[in-house]
């Protein structure tokens, strides 16, 4: 193996060095690799970006997909890319032969005819959305210049990769469908087959015609087109169309989601089924417009999409008596008219809304207006399991944290769903998840707030703190030797723990208790406590996790917590803790480190103990200081006792003399 | 009080005409002490202390060099020839004064010795107290002695 390879999985070596800039994502760079099983076979690696979550268990079920119509996953797996000095995610595919059908959405081929579009495309590609779809998993990342060459005679048309990014993130306006148009391509949401169908759609439009003829249209523009005459109007944009190709297009470019085509319609189709082509389905328009920031407005979801853009004066529209007129006289679409009452409430109450809440009221109305349509919050539009990939993105991005907060605060989550005709499992999973975040976004503490919900709402993105980012873990297992390894660095900062540790460790480790992320947020001034939480946390991450010794770790945790040590008053059991505190950080045991400091009652002893010392040493002092005073005042105090002594010491001297010279005379 | 006063009155009156009587009978006796205790009474007469120390330590000695020669009048002839001549032997003066003599040693040499005593017993307790403070601050480190102040973590070092 040549130096400055990247090992995948023992499976795959990847050269860093050797960049295929034609199979470039826009956020995962593709190099050249080689499989170690079949050296023959060329593979292109991409080296994706930390910050833009991975479709983790995609990748996982995608593993061993065989479809013909889609580059061949070989491996994926977290890389220590040694040019840029960190770990990274990288996904290994099967290099397709005949290379990129385009690199630009602009760019022109020669334009296909139906039986090879049929035969080379549509067919394979079929084949594989249904074993994809088998699998549960949506490709989402279906575009023209994501399309490849499958041999080198260029016959055969593959998708590329869709598992590097979250679902929709690349795609341009004109492939999404509608609803995922209008979101944030940040905050797409996964998706589902039907969207693949759209965006096969799209990109039969383009190898029928060579030519794109919507990729100048601005994303606003060509939504407000889609709205107004329908998708397959707006994306063919007065092209000619085949008569056979036609029914298929307005199958898979319909706006209505039931009425769009599925694998086996289409399936039917390419069997030989011919039907008179439908026409699009419009939304129905009201007999009078309504005025949004100067727009005027003849349908539900133009309207909500305006109201959703312009924010700021959307509440003052929703207020006005004139939606109301609207929407009960000139729209008279009673499904909507319900939808209103039910989610934003009857004129009256509207107008008594606060004026703080006029975000969360054009919310509330857009969601009403057009429940299909994503969620949109001080302009920020999404599906609500977008959410979690968009704060992912952008977590270093203030104003849109504060968004998906205040959206998280506003619950709106449960009101769309009720609004919803179809319900899917997955969202009422993500409903239970969003009902429970406003408790954790709204703590302050470490291990809380916002931080808690990046890792909430994305089960498989890395630990973001700085200190174990390069090491891109996302496991709680992979924690301690991570940090292992960040505290034998020269430029570690001075806490082990970050708000970033304490949130990944809590949503990814329900086990550990609450308490423990509080006590990080301890109040005292020397940090001791707050130290001293973290070494719990972590020595209950290395319990947990049954990780091996961590002597870097805990030599560092030794080192800040040498106040602790310095607690101790006595100083033969100073010694003792030093020594045993040593001995611990050497076994690299952080449960035996913390029970040495945690031991509260050898602290408690020894403080009644020192108590005792100040106090005799106290008593102590004053006697020297009493005796010291009596030396001073000898003279007169043994005067005085040096008298009474003499009397008492002449009184027996002449007592006993008396008696002698009694006896004397009388013998 | 009135009471009180007037028994006290009637005691000492009753004392004085008993010790009166027996001094007439007993002349010579008193004759003789009036003379060998003549230190005692001058002691008496300059100690100004309210105990009467010197008076005390001073009576005792020389009723101790008075003694033997009252026993001499008793047991010889107690007679006013035989009083005179022991006043008239020096002997007799320089027993019943030495005593005394020794008496006012004793009352002088007695607060030195004590004084000596006071400041050894003194500086021995003072030597043990500052050893234990030493062995408290050898346990438990500077702060214990006060002057090095610290409530919890302090960061002095061992000491």
């Amino acid at each position: 193996m040549a130096d400055g390879m990247v090992v995948i999985k023992d499976r795959v070596d990847v050269d860093p060095n050797k960049p295929l800039p034609e199979f470039d994502l826009p956020h995962a760079k593709a190099f050249a690799a080689k499989g170690r099983r079949d050296e023959a076979a060329e593979l292109v690696a991409y080296a994706c970006e930390p910050d833009v979550p991975l479709r983790f268990d995609d990748l996982e079920s995608m593993q061993g997909f065989s479809g013909s119509a889609l580059m061949r996953l070989v491996e994926w797996g977290i890389g220590t890319w040694t040019p840029r000095r960190r770990r990274l995610p990288v996904v290994v595919y099967e290099k397709p032969a005949g290379g990129r059908l385009i690199k630009d959405v602009a760019e022109t081929i020669e334009p296909l005819n139906d039986e090879q579009l049929t035969r080379n495309f549509l067919v394979p590609v079929m084949t594989t959305l249904r074993d994809m779809s088998a699998r549960g998993v949506p490709h989402r990342a279906i575009r023209p210049d994501n399309l490849y060459y499958a041999d080198t005679s260029k016959r055969m048309i593959i998708l590329g990769d869709a598992l590097t990014c979250p679902p929709g993130l690349n795609n341009p306006s004109f492939v999404e469908t509608l609803e995922q148009a209008m979101a944030d391509p940040i905050a797409r949401g996964r998706g589902g087959v039907t969207d693949d169908l759209y965006a096969i759609g799209v990109c039969l439009i383009f190898l029928l015609l060579g030519r794109n003829p919507v990729h100048a249209q601005d994303r606003q523009e060509l939504i407000e087109r889609k709205i107004a005459i329908g998708s397959y109007s707006a994306l063919t944009a007065g092209a000619r169309i085949q008569m056979n190709m036609m029914e298929l297009l307005r199958g898979l470019l319909s706006d209505e989601v039931r009425e769009r085509w599925s694998i086996r319609e289409v399936e039917l189709w390419i069997g030989g089924r011919r039907l008179t082509p439908k026409q699009a389905k419009l939304p129905p328009r009201a007999a009078r417009p309504l005025t949004i920031a100067g727009h005027d407005h003849d349908n539900v979801r133009s309207a909500a999409d305006a109201m959703g853009r312009n924010w700021l004066v959307a509440a003052d529209v929703v207020r006005s008596q004139d939606f109301d007129n609207w929407l009960r006289r000139s729209l008279t679409d009673e499904v909507v008219v319900e939808n209103v009452n039910k989610i934003v409430g009857s004129s009256a109450v509207v107008a008594n809304v606060p004026e703080a809440d006029s975000p969360k009221l054009v919310t509330r109305a857009s969601m009403a207006l057009d429940p299909a349509a994503p969620l949109r919050h001080k302009g920020f539009a999404c599906h609500v399991d977008g959410v979690g990939p968009a704060l992912a993105m952008r977590f270093d991005q203030e104003d849109l944290r504060q968004k998906i907060a205040d959206f998280i605060n506003g619950k709106f989550v449960g009101q769309w769903m009720s609004l919803q005709v179809r319900t899917r499992s997955d969202l009422t999973e993500l409903y239970s998840l969003f009902d429970r975040l406003p408790a954790n976004l709204n703590q302050t503490g470490v291990g809380y707030g916002i931080e808690r919900v990046l890792y909430a709402l994305n089960d498989h993105i890395h630990c973001r703190s700085p200190l174990v980012d390069v090491y891109f873990i996302t496991r709680v297992e992979e924690l301690i030797p991570a940090m292992e390894m960040a505290a034998n660095r020269r430029d570690r900062p001075s806490s082990p723990m970050d708000r970033h540790i304490a949130a990944f460790t809590a949503a990814r480790n329900p086990d550990i208790d609450e308490r423990y992320f509080r006590a990080l947020s301890g109040q005292d001034d020397s940090g001791v406590e707050r130290t001293l939480a973290a070494l719990n946390l972590y020595a209950r991450i290395q319990a947990h996790s049954k990780n091996g010794p961590a002597p870097n770790l805990a030599g560092w945790f030794s080192e800040l917590l040498k106040p602790a040590v310095n607690k101790f008053h006595n100083l033969k059991q100073r010694k003792a803790v030093e020594a045993n505190v040593q001995k611990a950080a050497e076994s690299g045991q952080l449960l035996e480190l913390h029970t040495i400091y945690g031991d509260n009652r050898a602290v408690q002893r020894d403080q009644q103990g020192y108590a005792r010392a100040l106090q005799e040493h106290q008593h102590c002092g004053a006697q020297v200081q009493q005796l010291t005073i009596e030396l001073q005042n000898r003279e007169h105090m043994a005067s005085e006792l040096g008298e009474q002594v003499a009397a008492v010491a002449s009184g027996v001297t002449g007592s006993l003399g008396s008696t002698a010279i009694i006896i004397t005379y009388m013998l | 009080m009135a009471v009180q006063s007037a028994n006290a009155a009637a005691t000492r009156t009753i004392m004085i005409a008993i010790i009166g009587g027996v001094a007439v009978f007993t002349l010579p006796t008193v004759m003789l002490l009036g003379v060998g205790m003549l230190p005692t009474l001058v002691a008496m007469l300059t100690d100004r202390r309210k105990e009467k120390y010197a008076t005390l330590c001073v009576g005792c000695m020389n009723f101790t060099g008075v003694l033997p020669f009252m026993i001499v009048l008793w047991s010889e002839d107690h007679s006013y020839e035989k009083a005179f001549s022991l006043i008239a032997d020096p002997f007799t003066w320089l027993v019943m004064f030495g005593a005394a003599a020794l008496g006012w040693a004793i009352f002088f040499v007695a607060p030195g010795i004590v004084g000596m005593f006071i400041g050894m017993r003194a500086e021995q307790r003072i030597q043990r107290l500052r050893h234990r403070q030493r062995e408290l601050v050898e346990e438990w480190g500077p702060g214990v002695a006060g002057g090095n102040k610290r409530e919890s973590g302090g960061e002095d070092g061992a000491g």
